[in-house]
């Protein structure tokens, strides 16, 4: 584990080197796969060393930033073409990319908190320093705030729990009980204001608008995934009194999602519309979360890494028609089958992956989670079906709306599309569409 | 009626905007029309830029000669347009905000024909009727009892409209639009425009072009006041700076590269004096007192409600820029023609009243509307002439249709688009006010 550390951080001198902005992202697809190669245990933390450490949830998520991160220089070679600070670009991403992983390998309780906050620096440096609006700085500091002020309490429950215990490994938690209902408030709302729950979630429709695409993948990809990591890990500290307060949550994410669903139909910025429909699915993974059920665990785990994939190619999409049109505006994006035919397939495959369409990760993940939250009232039955439903709808309005019916311009010409957008999108689809098949390597946990 | 500025001038840090769906240069008649009508379609939905260069609108601020409103035109997209105008006109309050008053005064227009155009006139009348226009022809006995001070001797037949043609305050529809713009969320800018930054477009496929040489405009540079150059981001361009259009088209390479970019967009200025008569009690002008159109080209019509005439001819496409107001084109063709034709006017009551200026399209004359067929992210919208006030908000309109809609929905300006100048068909309006 210690070895893909160094080797990610001795990448840093290769982004100042000249034209290595595609060898940096080579040397990311290599890592990546030679870390697909660990042979973990997945039932107990494995490959152990210092502070580090890799169960099956870590394992995945650190495969996902690692490919998300990959996907990110592929996705910006506008950069690179105007050089803007290319250089910069790079270092800011390969940090990022080292303090995600730290946050998944860690085995201590403490050093997850340094690194999940620290992960937001580099991604407020990536919304501020190469976004495109003047609103952006309004957007940065809303990220910023909101995670910061609502973290806080929690280093106050790691500094508690290490007063009370004098150890703070997560291998440990699942022996810990408590029944302190400021504690278990304290930790918790860190990882809602992460994922983020309805009533907090106001930053990331802003965050994801005004951020470039880099930034968009990264937030919707990964950094929403931190707060599901962080809440798969604590729920083993607060079994006892989640099971009488985590019906709150519960409420509050299925009606919340519903109202968000209804509100992505009202949006006009495909970002904004993309950033509502990641606010609503992650208020299925909190649900299966706090359900404390073994399907909960496992459908937030596969929702998490199938909405990863999708939301993030979905914003690769936005960023190819907006690199085209210069609007991300959908009275200005319509009619893109007349003009872009071959984007539409990858614009189909990716929205039909976002309402859970067979055979997609998403799938996986809605039914564990359905299975989990029904078997804990059947009454969620009622906010379940809406939700469901009204995912498909805004999916297939999304598609319906940029693709089909008349278009704006263009009349004499169309683009046929770039190489690369086509590998960066088949890059999000193939894990999506393909892990399908060899889902047991996560639903056979314990 | 004539204030200094109408948009108040915040010159502390002003932030630019970068980005913009669509972005107006000109915020005239028209430009402030198709503003009005995206925001009022799209709302937030779009965010629109409008680039001004001169908020004190001191070269419209002008045009008195616009506020005639007619329509006896031989195209039916004139007649559609002006027949919009005047419904637009007459709920104005409605839909602009409530403090513009607009004058309307539907005091008619009426068009004088000599032997050799009075059959000409008669088919047209019969055409406008099928449109729903109301009017009535006038023989020559008609038009001496009812208007005995115009000299009727070598005129044959006279049309006026009963309804729905006159005079207004174009001021005060530049304003209200101006006003409802901002108000709706448009962001002016006062800045004049510079150039555009062309990108190389690698994988565009367009008819006529060879692959990978697409030049496809990115942005808009422009300077503002403090000498400084920005630049926007936008979607979708509209040109409608009125008489600059044909320069700031040379600017987006139009008429300066081949194929499609082969032809300049043929808009250029011309300047045009509007002379003042006093009343006197021969010819005693009173509130029904009509616009006329003479046989000569010469217009005529009452300076709102005061009691004097305003008169003057329309600029024509193979005359240049100033040839309209040498002295010698004054005392040769519109001084004899206006004595002629009104009798009692004596010479000592006409003065030069102003200096306006006419963007003239001097291929056919007639307006240009519609995506450029090379730079398709660039909307043309000059040309109009005279008549850019008085169809503005029929424009304003059929511009938001083709961005919003894709097409035209309601008055189908297809013909006035920039093809015709590609196949060499010109589209004339015969009667050009």
């Amino acid at each position: 584990m210690m070895k893909f550390l160094f080797m990610i951080f001795f990448m840093i001198p290769l982004c100042f080197l000249k034209n290595m902005f595609w060898m940096v992202q080579l040397m990311l697809m290599v890592i990546m796969f030679l870390f697909m190669n660990c042979m973990i245990n997945i039932v107990n933390f494995s490959n152990l060393s210092y502070m580090l450490g890799c169960d099956l949830i870590s394992f995945s998520l650190i495969l996902l930033s690692i490919w998300i991160c990959m996907l990110m220089i592929m996705a910006s070679e506008s950069l690179k073409k105007n050089k803007f600070y290319d250089n910069f670009f790079l270092l800011n991403i390969i940090i990022l990319l080292i303090m995600l992983y730290l946050t998944f390998s860690v085995m201590n309780l403490f050093l997850f908190y340094l690194f999940f906050e620290g992960s937001l620096i580099p991604t407020m440096l990536l919304i501020i320093g190469w976004g495109y609006q003047p609103e952006r700085i309004q957007a940065g500091l809303y990220l910023l705030f909101y995670t910061l002020f609502a973290s806080l309490p929690m280093l106050m429950g790691i500094f508690f729990i290490f007063s009370e215990y004098n150890n703070l490994i997560i291998y440990y938690m699942k022996f810990f009980n408590f029944n302190f209902y400021l504690l278990y408030f304290s930790m918790i709302l860190a990882f809602l204001v992460k994922m983020p729950m309805y009533f907090v979630h106001l930053w990331l429709p802003k965050a994801h608008v005004e951020a470039p695409v880099s930034g968009s993948m990264i937030l919707a990809g990964v950094m929403l995934k931190l707060g599901g990591y962080g809440l798969l890990r604590f729920m083993i500290l607060f079994q006892e009194i989640g099971m009488k307060l985590n019906f709150i949550w519960i409420i509050i994410s299925l009606v919340g999602s519903f109202y968000i669903s209804l509100n992505c139909l009202c949006q006009v910025d495909m970002k904004s519309l993309i950033a509502y429909s990641s606010v609503a699915h992650m208020g299925l993974v909190i649900c299966g979360i706090m359900t404390i059920n073994y399907w909960g665990y496992l459908g937030s785990l596969i929702m998490m890494i199938g909405h990863g994939l999708c939301s993030s190619g979905m914003f690769c999409l936005v960023n190819i028609c907006y690199e085209r049109l210069y609007s991300r505006s959908l009275y200005i994006n319509k009619g893109l089958m007349n003009f872009m035919p071959s984007m539409s397939l990858w614009w189909f495959l990716l929205m039909s992956s976002n309402m859970a369409a067979p055979p997609s990760l998403n799938l996986m993940g809605e039914i564990s989670l359905i299975n989990s939250m029904v078997s804990w009232s059947w009454l969620s039955m009622i906010m379940l079906i809406m939700i469901s439903f009204f995912s498909a709808v805004y999916s297939l309005y999304l598609y319906s709306y940029t693709q089909h019916g008349n278009y704006n311009l263009g009349m004499y010409s169309f683009y046929t599309g770039v190489s690369r957008e086509y590998l960066l999108l088949m890059l999000h689809w193939l894990p999506l569409n393909i892990l399908i098949l060899k889902i047991d390597y996560m639903m056979i946990w314990f | 009626m004539m204030s200094s500025d109408i948009i108040n001038k915040n010159t502390d840090r002003i932030i630019y905007p970068e980005h913009a769906d669509v972005v107006i240069i000109g915020g005239g008649f028209i430009g402030a029309s198709v503003g009005y009508w995206l925001k009022t379609r799209a709302g937030e939905g779009l965010s629109v830029v409008i680039l001004e260069e001169d908020f004190t609108y001191a070269r419209i601020q002008n045009n008195v000669s616009l506020g005639i409103l007619n329509q006896h035109f031989s195209l039916p997209e004139n007649i559609n347009l002006s027949q919009y105008s005047v419904e637009f006109l007459r709920n104005v309050k409605n839909n602009l905000n409530s403090d513009v008053d607009i004058q309307f005064c539907p005091i008619g227009h009426l068009i004088l024909a000599s032997d050799k155009y009075a059959e000409r006139l008669e088919q047209n009348v019969a055409i406008l009727k099928e449109y729903g226009v109301k009017n009535e022809l006038l023989t020559t006995n008609d038009i001496q009892e009812k208007y005995p001070w115009i000299n009727t001797v070598d005129i044959k037949l006279g049309c006026i409209s009963t309804e729905s043609e006159g005079i207004f305050n174009p001021w005060a529809l530049l304003k209200g639009l101006v006003m409802e713009c901002k108000k709706l969320g448009v962001t002016f800018v006062n800045a004049k425009v510079v150039g555009f930054e062309m990108e190389q477009q690698q994988d565009v496929l367009m008819e006529g072009i060879s692959p990978g040489n697409f030049k496809r405009i990115n942005q808009v540079i422009f300077k503002t006041n403090d000498n400084e150059e920005h630049t926007i981001k936008f979607a979708i361009g509209v040109l409608s700076a009125g008489d600059s259009s044909g320069k700031i088209a040379k600017l987006a390479q139009i008429g300066l590269g081949d194929d499609l970019l082969k032809l300049p967009l043929p808009v250029e200025r011309r300047e045009y004096n509007i002379y003042k008569i006093r009343d006197s009690d021969d010819v005693k002008i009173n509130l029904h007192t009509p616009c006329l159109m003479d046989t000569s080209g010469l217009w005529l019509r009452r300076n709102s409600i005061d009691r004097n005439f305003l008169c003057g001819v329309t600029p024509l496409l193979n005359s240049n820029e100033k040839e309209l107001l040498s002295d010698g084109y004054y005392a040769d063709i519109i001084e004899p023609s206006l004595l002629n034709r009104y009798q009692n006017i004596k010479q000592n009551q006409i003065s030069k009243l102003k200096t306006e200026i006419d963007d003239c399209n001097t291929y056919d004359g007639t307006g240009i509307l519609g995506y450029h067929p090379y730079h398709t992210n660039m909307i043309l919208a000059a040309g109009f002439g005279k008549l850019g006030c008085q169809h503005a908000p029929g424009i304003g309109r059929a511009i938001a249709e083709i961005v919003i809609d894709g097409h035209y929905t309601s008055i189908d300006l297809t013909r006035f688009g920039f093809d015709r100048l590609l196949i060499d068909e010109p589209l004339v309006e015969f009667n050009v006010y």
